[in-house]
């Protein structure tokens, strides 16, 4: 064993200098470090382009939703409070505006949001204009009927609903929002024309429904 | 010292072969997201084209342009959203008659309208749409 040791010595077998582990360790902790930021900075890449990919969507699939609502709706009967509340069709052709009919988007109190609400069910209810006008309705048909909710911009700002003309007589209805993304505030908007306008069922004074003028 | 280099260097290439697809994901994602503006400012465009008077459609939009900066929201408003900067659109419309019509027949109750729209000069998205008069 001894013979050994020594033979082991004498080949100039031997450990590392403190110098050298210093050197080691501070190139050690500079790749580190290194690798640290990178997955720092793609954590935080990742979660701004997820975040951008998320709002992204939200305007495409509420771009499409609502422009399909409004160019294929009968009427904008009004924007009453907050919301604007649609003819969407006359489904059962008696010329006159049901519950189930009706589509309202809703942009909340601090016009912060933009969410459908329509009506599975309801009981047999014609509505007027002038009551689809009325900012209390909508709680009446919540209460009356089945409603059901669907969120299409979940977190936006500055809703605003404009028109070529005040409802009922609007042809095209623009809603502008802006959107958080990536540390700025961007300006969206969804424009609509109404490909069918039901104006003919609307009567001189434009304030109710005709059924039957033609 | 020069085994701590080269693994630096090894490092180094390996760093950017995994930072590439995201630089990559990132150009594709902004890409993504001028197209869907640019599919917007065109809609709009259009929708406001289609909402027009039939007779006034031409008179109005035929030549129709918006340079680089100086789109406009629905209201004639310029975008003052830096999203919007780079983005110029233009539109051209014309009367078009439609098979079976013959233009010995009657005059043209048909408009074929197109909307261009540009990004940093170059074409992103094109629509087209016939508008018929009611």
């Amino acid at each position: 064993m001894k013979k050994f040791r020594q033979s082991s010595l004498s080949v100039g077998i031997r450990g590392l200098t403190l110098v050298e582990l210093l050197v080691a360790l501070v190139v050690t902790g500079v790749i580190l470090a290194g690798v640290v930021t990178l997955a720092h900075a793609l954590d935080t890449v990742h979660d701004a382009t997820d975040d951008t990919s998320q709002k992204q969507a939200q305007v495409r699939y509420a771009t499409l939703r609502i422009s399909e609502l409004i160019r294929h709706c009968k009427l904008i009967c009004g924007a009453p409070g907050d919301d604007l509340c649609i003819w969407r069709s006359d489904d059962n052709g008696d010329g006159k505006i049901n519950p189930i009919e009706l589509v309202y988007i809703e942009s909340g109190m601090g016009r912060d949001f933009l969410q459908l609400m329509d009506f599975t069910w309801s009981a047999s209810w014609d509505l007027t204009l002038l009551e689809t006008q009325d900012i209390n309705t909508k709680e009446a048909l919540v209460v009356a009927c089945d409603e059901r909710m669907m969120m299409v911009v979940p977190e936006c700002s500055n809703v605003q609903f404009a028109f070529d003309q005040a409802p009922p007589m609007s042809k095209s209805v623009t809603i502008s929002f802006e959107l958080y993304e990536n540390g700025m505030t961007r300006q969206y908007q969804i424009s609509a024309s109404l490909r069918s306008w039901a104006g003919h069922l609307l009567s001189a004074t434009s304030d109710a429904i005709v059924a039957d003028d033609d | 010292m020069a085994e701590a280099t080269i693994a630096l260097v090894v490092l180094g290439i390996a760093a950017a072969g995994v930072l590439l697809p995201f630089t990559t994901g990132a150009k594709v994602r902004a890409e993504g997201t001028r197209r869907t503006l640019a599919a917007k400012l065109a809609n709009d465009l259009m929708e406001e084209i289609v909402n027009t008077p039939f007779d006034q459609i031409i008179g109005q939009y035929d030549g129709y342009a918006e340079a680089q900066g100086q789109v406009k929201d629905a209201n004639g408003v310029v975008f003052s959203d830096l999203n919007y900067a780079n983005f110029s659109r233009d539109a051209s419309c014309a009367y078009v008659y439609v098979p079976p019509q013959s233009e010995l027949l009657a005059p043209p109750n048909f408009i074929l309208a197109m909307v261009r729209v540009y990004y940093s000069g170059s074409e992103m998205v094109v629509v087209n749409r016939l508008v018929h008069e009611h």
